[in-house]
């Protein structure tokens, strides 16, 4: 099992408080792992690859989770050092009660590119893709303002989401793992079910393989065993 | 260091040949035919053959020579003897991570599981190394049935090609010879099998190949193309690499078996070679010349 994978968790521990704002499914749609055909990569600065999810895939979840019944505002905006910078509030209403989330959200500005002369008036050249081609520059007035702080905006509602709960796997790596302690009942479950099959079919058990057998069930659980109980559980099963 | 232990999995190396002097089944019988020409004159089918005057006495004392000549160590058993010297005197180990090795250690468990499935016989991993005075082993597998003991070694193969060419490499035969020797067993069973490969190392192949086409200037619309296009090839990727889905795959063509039956008489030359390592590997320095 992948480390990040979704633990299954018993439906009484779906919610700890008595009146939770979202219901089993809105739960269960939050605490599922994003599905792979949305996950998408790009490099991350610094080096490295960075994991994320697109726009599209995020608001699909909110207009499932709630109906429709959600609304996202930039509360303010700021160009600065390269850089869109919007703070942004996802206002989600569920079961009567109101969810409020406000985040950050950034884009690094584009800028047009231009060409320039040399000394000599001549224009300055680079060899790409294998023949000399003007050398392009940054210049200094930005290609749009607007699609970038459309881009930013995009990136606050993902990360307002993500306070929710939303693409959790993704943004919040570490803390999914948490989720998965539970897999061990699973595995206990495993053990229990592998166990009784034991008892059950030992007669059956041809003596080349009775010892090995036994000597699993007879010692103590061991969650990282889940691979050997599995085999000899579907063992017993053919018998 | 005291008397080196060989490790069973990489001991192949020892029982190469240096070029030109093995001493084949082909040269002994050659040997044979020679002499008795020489005491009869007569050949193997019976007819009368000249001795005196061709250069068949110059053959036999060739052949001769060769059958008593001092055992050596080749020069591929010499590059593993320096090898096994670096490890041990100086703390250097080369090539200890692959995706091929990162495979057959995270599926290992799941390539036993599968020989379960198809054999019907509840495997289990060994857990216990063994040595005696002269190799190390820990073999994948101990079975005991009673009338015969055999030690497995599951070798989990990277993809469907590479399954399908895969053969016993002089490295396998040795590692059985070592291990039914460790475990005291008639029979080594040298498995290939083909198991899904874990998705981190599906991912990381998908990686690979967008990282080749991928540039950092495309638009958001750009990329979004970008990834449609990627997605058949994702696709077959995926398919390459996992088989438990593949309706086309049955579980009991995953698995490729090659039975080796105990041979003292190559475990005895096996430890003729290992002695002269040692004795080689007790001549190295790092600056060696040899």
């Amino acid at each position: 099992m992948n480390n990040n994978e979704l633990a299954l968790i018993d439906s009484k521990e779906l919610s700890l408080v008595e009146q939770n704002s979202l219901n089993a499914n809105q739960l269960a749609l939050i605490l599922k792992k994003t599905p792979v055909q949305y996950v998408k990569q790009r490099p991350a600065k610094g080096g490295g690859t960075w994991d994320y999810v697109t726009g599209g895939y995020v608001k699909k979840c909110l207009n499932l989770m709630f109906g429709w019944d959600w609304d996202f505002e930039i509360i303010d905006e700021k160009i600065m050092h390269d850089e869109v910078i919007v703070k942004g509030k996802l206002t989600c209403r569920s079961n009567g009660k109101t969810i409020v989330k406000m985040q950050f959200g950034n884009k690094d500005l584009i800028y047009k590119t231009e060409t320039r002369n040399d000394e000599n008036g001549k224009p300055i050249t680079e060899i790409k893709y294998g023949k000399e081609q003007p050398k392009k520059f940054k210049s200094e007035t930005a290609l749009s303002i607007g699609n970038d702080l459309k881009a930013a905006a995009t990136d606050c509602l993902k990360k307002c989401a993500a306070e929710i709960g939303i693409a959790s796997d993704i943004y919040n790596k570490e803390d999914f793992r948490e989720i998965k302690v539970a897999l061990e009942t699973d595995v206990e479950d495993l053990f229990k079910a592998f166990k009784a099959e034991f008892e059950l079919k030992k007669e059956l058990i041809p003596a080349h393989d009775f010892k090995e057998i036994e000597s699993c069930v007879e010692l103590d659980f061991d969650a990282k065993k889940l691979k050997t109980y599995k085999r000899y559980f579907s063992y017993l099963k053919t018998l | 260091m005291e008397n080196i232990l060989f490790n069973a999995s990489s001991a192949g190396a020892l029982m190469t040949e240096k070029k030109g002097s093995e001493f084949t089944e082909v040269n002994k019988l050659r040997i044979k035919e020679l002499i008795t020409e020489r005491d009869t004159g007569l050949n193997k089918n019976g007819n009368k053959v000249k001795w005196e005057g061709t250069l068949k006495s110059s053959e036999l004392e060739y052949l001769e020579k060769k059958r008593d000549a001092t055992p050596e160590l080749s020069d591929t058993a010499k590059k593993y003897v320096k090898r096994v010297w670096l490890k041990y005197e100086k703390g250097i180990v080369k090539n200890i991570k692959s995706k091929f090795l990162d495979k057959g250690l995270f599926q290992e468990e799941e390539s036993i599981s599968l020989l379960t499935e198809v054999e019907k016989i509840a495997y289990s991993k060994n857990e216990e190394r063994k040595e005696n005075d002269f190799f190390t082993g820990e073999c994948d597998i101990f079975k005991d049935f009673g009338n015969k003991k055999i030690v497995i070694d599951t070798k989990t193969s990277w993809d469907a090609e590479t399954f399908i060419n895969a053969k016993p490499s002089l490295d396998n035969d040795t590692q059985g010879v070592v291990y039914m020797e460790l475990w005291d067993c008639d029979e080594f069973h040298l498995k290939f099998c083909l198991v899904d490969t874990p998705e981190h190392l599906i991912q990381r192949e998908k990686d690979l190949e967008k990282w080749k086409y991928f540039s950092g200037d495309m638009s958001d619309a750009e990329l979004d193309l970008f990834e449609k296009q990627m997605q058949p090839i994702y696709d077959q990727i995926e398919r390459n690499l996992t088989y438990s889905n593949n309706e086309k795959i049955k579980r009991e063509e995953c698995i490729k078996t090659f039975i080796y039956y105990r041979d003292k008489n190559k475990y005895e030359k096996l430890v003729s070679k290992a002695k002269l390592a040692r004795d080689y590997y007790k001549t190295l320095t790092l600056n060696t010349k040899l």
